[in-house]
Protein backbone atom coordinates (compact mmCIF):
# COMPACT_ATOMS: atom_id res chain seq x y z
CA UNK A 1 0.00 0.00 0.00
CA UNK A 2 1.35 3.41 -0.93
CA UNK A 3 2.27 5.43 2.14
CA UNK A 4 0.55 8.77 2.21
CA UNK A 5 1.30 11.97 4.04
CA UNK A 6 -1.11 14.70 5.08
CA UNK A 7 0.22 18.22 4.70
CA UNK A 8 -1.11 21.04 6.84
CA UNK A 9 -0.26 24.53 7.90
CA UNK A 10 -0.27 26.31 11.23
CA UNK A 11 0.78 29.94 11.60
CA UNK A 12 2.22 29.86 8.08
CA UNK A 13 4.49 26.93 8.96
CA UNK A 14 4.12 23.68 7.08
CA UNK A 15 3.85 20.27 8.74
CA UNK A 16 3.56 16.73 7.50
CA UNK A 17 2.10 13.70 9.22
CA UNK A 18 1.78 10.11 8.02
CA UNK A 19 -1.85 9.53 7.18
CA UNK A 20 -1.74 6.30 9.15
CA UNK A 21 -1.23 8.37 12.30
CA UNK A 22 -4.42 10.38 11.76
CA UNK A 23 -7.66 8.79 12.92
CA UNK A 24 -9.89 11.58 11.67
CA UNK A 25 -10.10 15.34 11.41
CA UNK A 26 -12.44 17.55 13.42
CA UNK A 27 -13.38 20.93 11.95
CA UNK A 28 -13.52 23.98 14.20
CA UNK A 29 -12.97 22.18 17.49
CA UNK A 30 -14.17 24.05 20.54
CA UNK A 31 -11.25 23.90 22.93
CA UNK A 32 -11.99 24.17 26.64
CA UNK A 33 -9.22 25.21 29.01
CA UNK A 34 -8.62 23.20 32.16
CA UNK A 35 -6.58 24.13 35.23
CA UNK A 36 -3.18 22.64 36.05
CA UNK A 37 -2.77 21.25 32.59
CA UNK A 38 0.42 19.49 31.70
CA UNK A 39 2.70 21.79 29.74
CA UNK A 40 2.12 21.60 26.00
CA UNK A 41 -1.64 21.27 26.08
CA UNK A 42 -4.07 24.09 25.35
CA UNK A 43 -7.10 22.29 26.72
CA UNK A 44 -9.52 19.61 25.63
CA UNK A 45 -12.27 19.23 23.07
CA UNK A 46 -15.15 16.85 22.88
CA UNK A 47 -15.04 14.34 20.05
CA UNK A 48 -17.59 11.55 19.65
CA UNK A 49 -18.57 11.76 23.32
CA UNK A 50 -14.97 11.51 24.40
CA UNK A 51 -12.56 14.05 25.86
CA UNK A 52 -9.46 14.61 23.73
CA UNK A 53 -6.39 16.61 24.78
CA UNK A 54 -5.48 19.40 22.38
CA UNK A 55 -1.86 20.30 21.83
CA UNK A 56 -0.79 23.92 21.98
CA UNK A 57 0.95 25.46 18.93
CA UNK A 58 4.05 26.16 21.01
CA UNK A 59 4.70 22.42 21.01
CA UNK A 60 5.60 22.88 17.38
CA UNK A 61 7.94 25.71 18.22
CA UNK A 62 5.39 28.32 17.25
CA UNK A 63 4.69 31.48 19.24
CA UNK A 64 1.68 31.75 21.46
CA UNK A 65 -1.21 33.40 19.65
CA UNK A 66 -4.86 33.93 20.55
CA UNK A 67 -7.10 30.90 20.32
CA UNK A 68 -9.24 30.46 17.25
CA UNK A 69 -6.45 30.09 14.72
CA UNK A 70 -6.79 26.31 14.69
CA UNK A 71 -9.55 25.60 12.24
CA UNK A 72 -9.02 21.90 12.54
CA UNK A 73 -7.95 19.27 14.99
CA UNK A 74 -6.15 16.25 13.59
CA UNK A 75 -7.10 13.47 15.96
CA UNK A 76 -4.16 11.12 16.20
CA UNK A 77 -3.80 7.89 18.08
CA UNK A 78 -1.05 7.39 20.61
CA UNK A 79 -0.11 4.87 23.24
CA UNK A 80 -1.70 7.17 25.81
CA UNK A 81 -4.92 7.65 23.88
CA UNK A 82 -6.12 10.07 21.22
CA UNK A 83 -4.65 13.55 21.00
CA UNK A 84 -5.59 16.53 18.86
CA UNK A 85 -3.06 18.42 16.79
CA UNK A 86 -3.97 21.96 15.73
CA UNK A 87 -4.08 22.91 12.05
CA UNK A 88 -5.13 26.14 10.39
CA UNK A 89 -5.14 24.90 6.83
CA UNK A 90 -5.24 21.42 5.34
CA UNK A 91 -3.07 21.47 2.25
CA UNK A 92 -3.73 17.97 1.00
CA UNK A 93 -2.74 14.34 1.07
CA UNK A 94 0.14 13.21 -1.09
CA UNK A 95 1.98 9.97 -1.74
CA UNK A 96 5.20 9.84 0.21
CA UNK A 97 7.05 9.02 -3.00
CA UNK A 98 6.05 12.41 -4.37
CA UNK A 99 8.56 13.98 -2.04
CA UNK A 100 11.59 13.03 -0.05
CA UNK A 101 12.65 13.14 3.59
CA UNK A 102 15.78 14.81 4.79
CA UNK A 103 17.23 15.90 8.10
CA UNK A 104 15.92 19.19 9.44
CA UNK A 105 18.42 21.98 9.55
CA UNK A 106 19.24 23.67 12.82
CA UNK A 107 18.96 20.95 15.37
CA UNK A 108 17.11 17.90 16.47
CA UNK A 109 13.87 19.13 17.97
CA UNK A 110 11.91 16.29 19.43
CA UNK A 111 9.01 15.28 17.26
CA UNK A 112 10.30 16.83 14.05
CA UNK A 113 13.97 16.36 13.32
CA UNK A 114 13.14 15.57 9.74
CA UNK A 115 11.40 17.44 6.98
CA UNK A 116 9.32 16.20 4.11
CA UNK A 117 10.18 18.08 0.96
CA UNK A 118 7.35 18.31 -1.53
CA UNK A 119 7.59 20.61 -4.51
CA UNK A 120 9.38 23.72 -3.41
CA UNK A 121 8.23 23.57 0.18
CA UNK A 122 9.59 21.91 3.29
CA UNK A 123 7.24 20.47 5.88
CA UNK A 124 8.33 19.49 9.38
CA UNK A 125 7.66 15.74 9.53
CA UNK A 126 5.90 14.97 12.79
CA UNK A 127 6.08 11.85 14.94
CA UNK A 128 3.22 11.99 17.43
CA UNK A 129 4.72 9.60 19.97
CA UNK A 130 8.02 11.47 20.01
CA UNK A 131 6.15 14.74 20.29
CA UNK A 132 4.25 13.54 23.33
CA UNK A 133 7.23 12.03 25.07
CA UNK A 134 9.12 15.28 24.62
CA UNK A 135 6.55 17.15 26.71
CA UNK A 136 7.61 17.94 30.26
CA UNK A 137 5.50 16.63 33.08
CA UNK B 1 -31.82 15.74 51.49
CA UNK B 2 -35.18 14.45 50.31
CA UNK B 3 -35.55 14.31 46.54
CA UNK B 4 -31.96 15.30 45.97
CA UNK B 5 -30.74 11.92 44.81
CA UNK B 6 -29.00 12.09 41.47
CA UNK B 7 -28.71 15.85 41.29
CA UNK B 8 -25.59 17.81 40.48
CA UNK B 9 -24.74 21.43 40.93
CA UNK B 10 -22.74 23.25 38.29
CA UNK B 11 -20.54 26.13 39.31
CA UNK B 12 -18.06 28.31 37.46
CA UNK B 13 -14.68 29.42 38.65
CA UNK B 14 -12.14 31.30 36.56
CA UNK B 15 -13.88 30.30 33.34
CA UNK B 16 -13.82 26.61 34.25
CA UNK B 17 -16.99 24.63 34.78
CA UNK B 18 -17.34 22.16 37.63
CA UNK B 19 -20.01 19.65 38.56
CA UNK B 20 -20.66 18.64 42.15
CA UNK B 21 -23.11 16.06 43.55
CA UNK B 22 -25.31 17.92 45.97
CA UNK B 23 -25.09 15.20 48.64
CA UNK B 24 -22.07 16.92 50.19
CA UNK B 25 -23.46 20.41 49.75
CA UNK B 26 -24.91 22.10 52.82
CA UNK B 27 -25.81 25.47 51.43
CA UNK B 28 -25.05 28.11 48.86
CA UNK B 29 -24.09 31.47 50.34
CA UNK B 30 -24.64 34.33 47.96
CA UNK B 31 -24.12 36.83 50.76
CA UNK B 32 -20.44 35.99 51.06
CA UNK B 33 -19.24 39.32 49.73
CA UNK B 34 -20.98 41.08 52.63
CA UNK B 35 -20.50 38.56 55.41
CA UNK B 36 -17.04 37.08 54.87
CA UNK B 37 -14.76 37.89 57.79
CA UNK B 38 -11.47 38.55 56.08
CA UNK B 39 -9.61 39.28 59.29
CA UNK B 40 -8.83 35.57 59.47
CA UNK B 41 -7.61 35.33 55.88
CA UNK B 42 -4.31 33.56 55.35
CA UNK B 43 -2.89 33.68 51.84
CA UNK B 44 -0.28 31.05 52.63
CA UNK B 45 -2.97 28.61 53.69
CA UNK B 46 -5.20 29.72 50.79
CA UNK B 47 -7.81 30.76 53.31
CA UNK B 48 -10.03 33.64 52.26
CA UNK B 49 -11.60 34.08 55.68
CA UNK B 50 -14.58 32.75 57.59
CA UNK B 51 -18.30 32.98 57.11
CA UNK B 52 -20.69 33.04 60.05
CA UNK B 53 -22.21 29.58 60.06
CA UNK B 54 -24.45 27.22 61.88
CA UNK B 55 -22.88 27.36 65.32
CA UNK B 56 -19.35 27.75 64.05
CA UNK B 57 -17.55 29.93 61.58
CA UNK B 58 -17.06 28.30 58.19
CA UNK B 59 -13.53 28.50 56.73
CA UNK B 60 -13.63 29.54 53.09
CA UNK B 61 -10.86 28.11 50.94
CA UNK B 62 -9.42 29.72 47.84
CA UNK B 63 -9.96 26.90 45.37
CA UNK B 64 -9.27 29.18 42.44
CA UNK B 65 -5.77 30.11 43.52
CA UNK B 66 -5.04 26.51 44.40
CA UNK B 67 -5.93 25.62 40.81
CA UNK B 68 -3.74 28.38 39.42
CA UNK B 69 -6.69 30.49 38.30
CA UNK B 70 -6.89 34.28 38.57
CA UNK B 71 -10.14 34.65 40.46
CA UNK B 72 -10.35 37.67 42.76
CA UNK B 73 -13.02 37.57 45.45
CA UNK B 74 -15.63 40.09 44.37
CA UNK B 75 -19.15 41.31 44.81
CA UNK B 76 -20.74 38.40 43.04
CA UNK B 77 -18.62 35.66 44.58
CA UNK B 78 -20.65 32.75 45.90
CA UNK B 79 -19.51 30.34 48.59
CA UNK B 80 -20.49 26.68 48.43
CA UNK B 81 -20.60 25.28 51.95
CA UNK B 82 -19.59 21.64 51.94
CA UNK B 83 -19.45 18.97 54.58
CA UNK B 84 -16.66 16.47 54.94
CA UNK B 85 -14.69 14.35 57.34
CA UNK B 86 -12.85 17.36 58.73
CA UNK B 87 -16.03 19.34 59.25
CA UNK B 88 -17.81 22.09 57.39
CA UNK B 89 -15.90 24.23 54.95
CA UNK B 90 -16.53 26.43 51.96
CA UNK B 91 -15.14 27.12 48.53
CA UNK B 92 -15.52 30.37 46.62
CA UNK B 93 -17.06 30.27 43.15
CA UNK B 94 -17.75 32.94 40.56
CA UNK B 95 -21.32 31.81 40.11
CA UNK B 96 -23.67 28.86 40.33
CA UNK B 97 -25.13 27.73 37.02
CA UNK B 98 -27.85 25.64 38.58
CA UNK B 99 -28.77 22.18 39.80
CA UNK B 100 -29.54 19.52 37.24
CA UNK B 101 -30.47 15.84 37.16
CA UNK B 102 -27.47 13.53 37.10
CA UNK B 103 -28.94 11.90 33.99
CA UNK B 104 -27.96 15.00 32.02
CA UNK B 105 -24.26 14.32 32.64
CA UNK B 106 -22.06 11.84 30.81
CA UNK B 107 -19.04 10.86 32.86
CA UNK B 108 -15.68 10.48 31.14
CA UNK B 109 -12.23 9.76 32.51
CA UNK B 110 -9.87 12.69 32.17
CA UNK B 111 -7.13 11.74 29.69
CA UNK B 112 -4.00 10.68 31.57
CA UNK B 113 -1.95 12.64 29.03
CA UNK B 114 -3.17 15.85 30.63
CA UNK B 115 -1.93 15.11 34.11
CA UNK B 116 1.04 17.24 35.05
CA UNK B 117 3.04 17.58 38.22
CA UNK B 118 0.08 18.96 40.15
CA UNK B 119 -2.93 16.67 40.33
CA UNK B 120 -6.46 17.85 39.83
CA UNK B 121 -9.08 17.27 42.52
CA UNK B 122 -10.90 14.89 40.22
CA UNK B 123 -10.23 12.05 37.82
CA UNK B 124 -13.30 12.45 35.66
CA UNK B 125 -15.17 15.11 33.84
CA UNK B 126 -18.87 15.34 33.11
CA UNK B 127 -19.95 16.11 29.57
CA UNK B 128 -22.93 18.40 29.84
CA UNK B 129 -24.58 20.14 26.91
CA UNK B 130 -21.45 19.91 24.78
CA UNK B 131 -19.09 21.08 27.50
CA UNK B 132 -16.65 19.22 29.76
CA UNK B 133 -17.06 20.01 33.45
CA UNK B 134 -14.56 18.92 36.06
CA UNK B 135 -16.45 16.36 38.11
CA UNK B 136 -15.75 16.88 41.79
CA UNK B 137 -17.34 15.71 45.00
CA UNK B 138 -16.91 17.17 48.45
CA UNK B 139 -14.97 14.17 49.74
CA UNK B 140 -12.48 14.17 46.90
CA UNK B 141 -12.07 17.94 47.14
CA UNK B 142 -11.37 17.64 50.83
CA UNK B 143 -8.82 14.85 50.37
CA UNK B 144 -7.11 16.76 47.59
CA UNK B 145 -7.03 19.92 49.66
CA UNK B 146 -5.65 18.17 52.72
CA UNK B 147 -2.93 16.70 50.56
CA UNK B 148 -1.70 20.13 49.38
Amino acid sequence: MTEKVVLFELQESGFALPVAAVEHIVPAPRVFPLPLLRAGFAGVFIDRDGVVPFLAPRVFGLPLRPAGLSRYALVCGSEAGPVGLPAAELLGIVNRQEGHVEAAAGGNAAGFDRVFVHGDRRYALLDVERLLTSLPL
Amino acid sequence: MTGSDGMKLIFRLGGIGFSLPIEGLLEIRDDAADTLDRSTADATALLLGHLPGRGAAVPVRDLGTRLGLDVPFGEGTVVLVLTGETGVWGIAADRVEGIFPAAEFLSRLLPPLLIGRQPLPCTHCDLWRGEPLLSCDSGALESWWEGT
